[in-house]
């Protein structure tokens, strides 16, 4: 029988009201990243089967608010999609099951959270249907886009000051933006004559405007106003999107910050007028094995990564 | 880690260990570390549980997985 040890071990028992990330984040100095343990994040929670993870072609996972909770959603190449949850007062990881999205298709930037209800939305892979799961219920369709460039993989999110302030969804994807509105369960395209990459894009709010862009070979930035209307915005420092660099945005609610792909790797900050680097990351993950999510309550970015799609997953915290 | 004192919150251990190694093993602490913040408990598949534990920081704990 062999025995294996961990490394020294701070086990802490805090008080109650305050939930573990809370009490790591107000510790932390700008510029910090630090290692974080999570109840239930291992290989089984990510697993997809076939050796394959839900880590694979990921971008971001979303924080609730409303509810504290991080969600993240996310499919193994050829095999299983699962959605987990993790909650802030226990500080721990669950499973709540599959989206019936079929057997191809990633993470990508295809989650979208509505931070003032924790309802979420998942854009089909290579289709144009977007499924809805209100908090607590269960998954349904809500009204397909257009299908203009209908490439595999583009980019929703949520736009809160969409809809005069009532918040909505936005795809984007090689050629077009389009707007959905909640109360009329409709679309609406803002642009359909961009030319981003052909897939891979990304898309995230930052203060009251939508940035979005990127994908394979492009460095292309566009900003949508509280309106829907489309302008140019800077260029990305580098090709942003899914295979080469993240793009979150800001835990201050209005900047982006870009984090190259790979183990480590450059960060950027664009605070709405230019992109400046930010030093270098430690996520720690492989390139397109990691995923981050914003934690604005507390002004932190978590990340979970993995370096193959079997490894045991580390989480880390960064605070910009 | 952390643990919110009264809040029942557990930890799966066997969440944790490298791929490759087999599972089924048992869990333990190592007397030659620092030894759990009393009340909290660890049972042989590796659930770690914040039980009675009262709010305070164990420095050095060192778990053990035989199999």
């Amino acid at each position: 029988m062999a025995t294996i040890l961990s490394a020294p071990t701070t086990v802490e028992v805090i008080p109650a009201g305050t939930s573990a990330l809370a009490r790591l984040a107000a510790s932390m100095s700008s510029g910090q990243w630090a290692s974080f343990s999570m109840g239930g994040m291992g290989t089984s929670l990510l697993d997809a089967g076939s050796g394959h993870s839900i880590t694979e072609f990921s971008a971001r996972g979303h924080w609730d608010p409303v509810h504290k909770k991080i969600q993240y959603w996310g499919q193994g190449h050829n095999a299983a999609d699962k959605l987990i949850t993790w909650d802030d007062a226990t500080n721990q990881w669950s499973v709540n099951g599959s989206a019936g999205t079929g057997t191809i298709g990633h993470a990508y930037y295809h989650l979208a959270l509505d931070p003032a209800t924790g309802d979420l939305y998942l854009r089909v892979y290579n289709s144009t249907t977007v499924k809805k799961k209100p908090y607590g219920g269960s998954w349904t369709s809500i009204a397909s886009f257009q299908n203009i460039a209908n490439q595999v993989a583009g980019a929703l999110e949520w736009f809160p000051a969409l809809n005069n302030g009532a918040g909505g969804l936005v795809f984007c994807d090689t050629l077009s933006a389009q707007t959905w509105n909640p109360a009329s369960n409709s679309w609406a395209v803002r642009i359909s004559s961009l030319l981003l990459g052909n897939y891979h894009n990304w898309a995230a709010a930052g203060g009251a405007s939508l940035y979005f862009g990127g994908g394979v070979g492009s460095s292309a930035m566009y900003r949508m106003s509280a309106s829907g209307s489309v302008t140019s915005a800077p260029s990305t420092p580098i090709e942003a999107g899914v295979e080469k660099g993240i793009v979150l945005r800001h835990p201050d609610g209005n900047q982006l910050l870009l984090f190259s792909q790979g183990t480590s790797g450059t960060i950027y900050r664009f605070n709405g007028s230019s992109w400046s680097t930010q030093g270098t990351h430690q996520i720690g993950g492989a390139t397109d094995l990691w995923f981050g999510v914003p934690v604005f309550d507390y002004g932190v970015v978590l990340f979970v990564a993995q370096t193959t799609s079997t490894d045991t997953p580390v989480v880390k915290v960064y605070r910009p | 880690m952390s643990f919110q004192a009264g809040s029942g919150a557990t930890f799966d251990l066997a969440a944790t260990l490298p791929a490759g190694v087999a599972r089924g093993g048992v869990f333990g602490v190592s007397s030659s570390g620092a030894p759990l913040p009393t009340g909290m408990t660890l049972t042989a598949a590796g659930i770690l549980s914040t039980g009675a534990a009262t709010v305070g920081e164990v420095v050095g704990v060192i778990f053990t997985y035989s199999a």
